[in-house]
């Protein structure tokens, strides 16, 4: 079998990005657009992971700055959620398209 | 007499000073006592007469004196303009006349504006009338002669515009001002170019800035250093600002407009004292004339005398006809100047102002009987008011040349235009014509059937003006000598006869024996108020060209600038769609963009 | 002694704008406003006492303050006062005097508020009098676009919101070009001299090349010309005078458009004059669009406010006029304008400001006889408007005297020739006349036409104000050396005027 380089692990982590990126755009629904959010970043994460163990493996702050994106998505997640949840008690509706408060 | 000379500014500032005296009375509110303003006033014009009776005699005798002084006023680099008095023997007689009318018409106007409200309105214009003319012909230089030249054609305005609640009046006053500014502006423009030929050519003047004894000076440098085309050119502006105050054809329309104003002020301003002022002027830049310029003055003024007089043959307002009668007269004095004789045209002045103003006076008596003042709807007044009759026909001999001063001035003005048979022609036309209409108006008026409701007036201080002004007319004509009784004589007499029995005649009948093409134009007025009315539409349509330029083109300017701002914003807002995953995508293709361009960048450094 | 007069006279205002605020005073209409009439009084006295100490006799005497302010760039805040400036200055008081004893009758709420912004705009305005330096001059120009703007906005009459927007949004596009015009000078400055320095006194650019120069000299004319104004830059005046309260009225004629002329002065005719001397026959030729055409417009207008500001118009291009003959004469005459023009429109825009509010209109055909009802406001009006087309013994005479003899001794070669201008120019006595007795009787003669309102003769104080401006143009045009003497000596030492042979 061919190895597994690090090229493999970046490409993976772009195709996520990519799909995540192009469900954010796309999403109608806004929950399908903080799943996606998720996927980004994983993604991220990922491509951090993926250089330090190719490149540096004693070079932590990578491994420290993963961790880090965990926790601070897992925080994001919840308080977008808390404002979906808010947004729908006040409107009834949840799609991007409804919701043009901004627009003009 | 020394307290005389040194002290001529009192005359001057004495009837600002009650001016100011009534207004701030009308001001403060306290008791508005006619008696006292007209008292005031007429002590005002009586100190400014003993005045100039006593300084006409120092000038005149033995030898002319020339009393002259005056105070540096405004000056910046060689522009240094001076203010003063100047007394010769022209502005002596000037100043007699002013003061002398101006006495008797203020007495005149007590009687007559006692029942009419804004009582010390009038005064205060008077006494500042007063202060106007006397600044002007006390003047040593041509700016000052112009600065009260136009103070001048303020008053008369002002006063014109006194009964301001009628619509006319208000219309007659706004045309008089305008027509008056064109001449002023003439006037100005004169002044101008004498100021730099002054200052640009002449280094030295002997005297002060264009200073009226200067001129001779002027004159000799002047003729060397341009083209006399120029000169003649620049002359002439003076000439249409004396014409035009001094109501010459074509710009006679502004009198006539005049005449709205009350019957004393018609008598005072647009008979005797202002309408000189164009005469003044021409005297005193009389040392600068060529011979082409006064042969202009003569014809414009042979012009004027002729038809102003047939214009007033058909006229049935006697103030319309008075008035056209004082254009023709100023006309004739007009010529006298051309013909190269001062005196002549001076003393024509002196008994015209008189003999004008006692007919306006006799008009304001006419009008306060009859309430009107058109011949149609007067008759009979002889049997009213016997003296009344005596005045006006007193008054119409000497306008005609026939008896009394005009009788000495005619036949001055016939002998000085004894050799050019066409000048004489032209004169004794208008001498004819004039009797024709003054006596065609007496026996309008006076003759015919008494009407029930006229009754003799009783005002003291009217009459007694009247009387003192015929005895001004009758005086003059005996002071000086007849030279001699010539051909001229006679057939200026037999003239004067022929047209009294033409007038009776006519009256009678109650038409005029001239060509009916020729009766209505002169009925018309040579239709000249048309041609100012479409002048004035012409301007008309040049203000409202230049205001759709400023409405359309300018603001319009304006208007595209905010629709063009308006049409871009209006497309780029459609970016903001209120989506915020439009504006993710945005900022992500943006970013993506820039690190295209970065890595194109890098790659092309990389390569060199 | 005399050093502390520029921040007493300048900061003043601004710190009693503040006071106003505060809780010293109550929020009680009269309290407000005889505080205010009050500080002004004091203010308009300081200036006189600072003239009294002041040198007019010799030309070159200054009042000298600096202050440190971005010393790495050069820019300090300096403050002058020399002969020019002092007269621009005790004007400036004395017409705020006049606008604010006025405000007692125009305006009706929201004092505070309005003092405040009059004091600001009065800090703003002598700012720009007295700053020598250039960033600071146009740190003053901005200031008093807000206070403008604010004032218009809420006291005004018509179509105000779109109408103060526009007087903001127009003098600001003017500004763009100043501002422009005031960078390039400060980088020319330091690429030729080698410091970084904005005072005026210190730039020094004869070295530059033509074009640049000429180029800083257009700039400059735009955007002082859309103040002052230079026909077609005047579309704001207009509407901006109509609808305006009357006191912001007679600030904005008789001293903002000054403003213009003081930046052209200091600027164009001090800094380039040899631009200015190549130019001046063509400036002279706009001065002359200026004096006609506005007087056009004037005529057909039916507004008493809008034709008032269309005669601003033409007598700014009779101040254009003067200055560009460049001699002596002429320029004494156009700066003597700028004063006369002060005291006449102040006193017209007070006539109409009282004929608005009593009779609720300004349109002149719906106005008419009211002699009857007011014949003290007729009288006391027959100087003021007499001043406006030029009567002699009057301040309007000697100014456009002064400014068409200057014009016609002017030395011209090439297509123009300024004599033809000039006596074109005189047509201006004519057209002017027409207008203002279009007011006159428009307003005053015939009989009256409204009925359902009760129309009061103006009371002893609006009298007494008249009163104090027609002496003022009475003094000023019977004593014509008061002012002249001093305008003249500044006018031979600052501007190089050819001579008149």
């Amino acid at each position: 079998m061919f190895e597994i380089t690090l090229y493999h692990y970046l490409v993976l982590s772009l195709i996520l990005f990519a799909i995540g990126f192009i469900g954010i755009i796309i999403s109608k629904n806004i929950i399908k657009v903080l799943i996606c959010i998720e996927i980004v970043m994983s993604a991220i994460n990922l491509n951090f992971i993926a250089f330090t163990a190719y490149k540096n493996y004693l070079f932590l702050s990578g491994m420290i700055f993963a961790l880090f994106i965990t926790a601070i998505s897992a925080l994001q997640t919840a308080i977008g959620l808390v404002l979906i949840y808010q947004i729908y008690k006040n409107k009834e509706k949840i799609t991007s398209e409804e919701i043009e408060e901004l627009k003009g | 007499m020394d307290f005389f000379a040194n002290n001529i500014f009192l005359i001057m500032f004495l009837p600002l000073w009650i001016c100011l005296i009534i207004i701030s009375g009308a001001f403060i509110r306290l008791t508005e006592n006619r008696k006292m303003t007209a008292f005031l006033t007429s002590i005002s014009t009586l100190t400014g007469l003993i005045f100039s009776i006593a300084l006409f005699n120092y000038v005149k005798s033995p030898q002319p004196i020339v009393i002259e002084d005056s105070f540096s006023w405004l000056n910046i680099d060689n522009l240094n303009i001076y203010l003063g008095v100047l007394l010769d023997s022209t502005s002596a007689i000037f100043l007699v006349i002013l003061m002398l009318i101006s006495l008797l018409i203020q007495i005149y106007s007590y009687g007559y504006m006692k029942n009419k409200e804004e009582f010390s309105k009038y005064f205060i214009y008077l006494n500042f009338f007063n202060f106007a003319m006397t600044g002007l012909i006390l003047s040593p230089n041509l700016i000052q002669l112009y600065i009260f030249w136009e103070l001048v054609g303020v008053a008369s305005y002002l006063l014109i515009g006194f009964f301001h609640k009628k619509e006319d009046v208000s219309l007659s006053a706004k045309k008089v001002f305008i027509i008056n500014r064109f001449g002023d502006t003439a006037l100005l423009a004169g002044i101008i170019f004498f100021a730099y030929f002054s200052i640009t050519y002449m280094n030295q003047q002997p005297n002060e800035f264009l200073a009226f004894s200067d001129l001779d000076y002027f004159h000799n440098q002047l003729q060397s250093l341009t083209y006399p085309n120029v000169y003649n050119l620049v002359l002439s502006l003076f000439l249409i600002g004396a014409f035009v105050k001094s109501a010459q054809f074509p710009f006679q329309q502004w009198l006539i407009d005049a005449m709205k104003a009350p019957t004393p002020v018609s008598a005072l301003i647009h008979s005797a004292t202002m309408v000189c002022a164009g005469i003044f002027l021409i005297i005193r830049i009389y040392p600068l004339l060529s011979d082409e310029l006064l042969k202009i003055i003569l014809s414009l003024g042979l012009i004027t005398a002729v038809l102003c007089a047939f214009i007033a043959i058909s006229q049935n307002n006697i103030k319309k006809m008075l008035a056209y009668s004082t254009s023709s007269q100023l006309g004739l004095m007009f010529t006298a100047i051309g013909l190269q004789s001062i005196p002549v045209a001076i003393i024509y002045l002196v008994i015209h102002s008189f003999t004008k103003a006692l007919l306006f006076l006799c008009t304001g008596n006419i009008s306060q009987i009859s309430n009107s003042i058109e011949t149609k709807d007067i008759s009979g007044l002889r049997k009213i008011d016997f003296y009344l009759a005596i005045y006006w026909i007193i008054g119409a001999l000497s306008l005609s040349g026939l008896f009394f001063g005009g009788f000495t001035s005619k036949e001055m003005l016939l002998n000085v235009a004894e050799n050019n048979k066409s000048i004489l022609f032209l004169i004794l036309l208008t001498s004819f014509m004039s009797t024709f209409y003054i006596f065609r108006t007496y026996f309008n008026i006076f003759e015919g059937n008494k009407r029930e409701e006229y009754k003799i007036i009783n005002e003291r201080t009217m009459s007694f003006a009247l009387m003192t002004m015929v005895i001004f007319v009758i005086f003059p004509g005996f002071l000086f000598k007849v030279s001699q009784i010539n051909m001229l004589c006679l057939l200026a007499i037999g003239i004067g006869i022929t047209a009294i029995f033409s007038a009776y005649f006519s009256s009678k009948c109650n038409k005029i024996m001239i060509p009916p093409l020729l009766y209505k134009l002169s009925q018309n007025e040579l239709f000249i108020p048309n041609l100012y009315n479409f002048i004035g539409r012409l301007f008309n349509l040049i203000y409202f060209a230049v205001n759709i330029i400023d409405k359309y083109v300018i603001e319009g300017f304006i208007n595209i600038t905010v629709k063009i701002t308006k049409f871009i914003s209006n497309i780029i807002s459609k970016l903001q769609n209120g989506n915020i995953q439009t504006y993710v995508s945005y900022s992500i293709f943006s970013i993506g963009i820039i690190l295209l361009i970065i890595l194109y960048l890098y790659f092309m450094a990389l390569r060199s | 002694m005399t050093d502390n007069f520029i921040p007493l006279i300048v900061f003043t205002p601004l710190i009693m704008s503040l006071i106003l605020y505060s809780p010293f005073i109550a929020d009680d209409e009269k309290i407000i406003r005889r505080v205010s009439k009050g500080f002004i009084t004091i203010h308009f006295t300081l200036t006189v006492l600072c003239s009294i100490f002041f040198n007019f006799s010799n030309p070159d005497f200054i009042i000298e303050t600096d202050y440190q302010w971005i010393d790495v760039l050069g820019i300090n805040a300096n403050f002058a006062f020399d002969s020019l400036t002092m007269l621009f200055v005790i004007l400036t008081s004395f017409i705020f005097l006049i606008a604010i004893y006025l405000s007692k009758s125009m305006i009706k709420k929201s004092y505070r508020l309005y003092y405040s912004l009059i004091f600001i705009l009065l800090t703003a305005i002598l700012g720009v009098f007295s700053a020598k330096d250039i960033f600071l001059f146009f740190l003053f120009w901005e200031l008093e676009l807000i206070p403008m703007y604010l004032l218009i906005q809420k006291w005004g009459s018509g179509n105000k919101q779109k109408t103060a927007m526009k007087f903001l949004l127009y003098t600001f596009f003017g500004s763009i070009f100043i501002l422009l015009g005031f960078l390039i000078l400060y980088y020319l400055n330091f690429k030729l001299t080698g410091t970084l320095s904005s005072d005026i006194n210190d730039i020094d650019i004869i070295s530059a090349p033509e074009i640049l120069r000429d180029l800083i000299f257009f700039l400059l004319l735009i955007g002082f010309g859309v103040k002052l104004p230079i026909i077609p830059l005047h579309g704001w005046l207009s509407d901006v005078h109509s609808q305006a309260p009357t006191p912001v009225s007679i600030i904005l004629s008789s001293i903002l458009l000054k403003l213009g002329a003081y930046g052209i002065l200091r600027f164009n005719l001090q800094m380039f004059n040899y631009e200015f001397q190549v130019f001046a026959i063509y400036i002279m030729l706009f001065a002359l669009i200026n004096i006609i055409y506005a007087s056009f417009c004037a005529i057909m207008q039916k507004d008493i406010k809008r034709i008032i500001a269309f005669s601003g118009i033409a007598n700014m291009g009779i101040f254009l006029l003067g200055i560009s003959s460049l001699n002596s004469i002429g320029i004494t005459g156009g700066i003597f304008q700028l004063f006369s023009h002060a005291f006449i429109s102040a006193g017209l825009f007070t006539i109409a400001g009282l004929i608005y509010i009593k009779c609720g209109t300004k349109n002149i055909a719906r106005i008419t006889g009211l002699g009857e009802k007011m014949p003290r406001l007729m009288f006391i009006s027959i100087p003021i408007l007499l001043a406006s087309i030029g009567t002699p013994l009057l301040c309007g005479y000697i100014a456009e005297f002064l400014s068409f003899t200057g014009a016609f001794l002017m030395q011209t070669e090439g297509i123009f020739s300024a004599k033809v201008l000039s006596l074109i120019a005189l047509t201006v006595l004519i057209f002017s006349s027409i207008y203002i007795l279009k007011i006159f009787h428009g307003v005053f003669f015939n009989t009256i036409k409204i009925k359902n309102r009760k129309i009061s003769d103006i009371n002893t104080k609006q009298l007494i104000i008249l009163f104090i401006l027609t002496i003022c143009i009475i003094i000023f045009g019977i004593f014509p050396f008061l002012l002249t003497d001093i305008i003249r000596e500044y006018t031979n030492i600052t501007y190089n005027p050819q001579g008149v042979f």
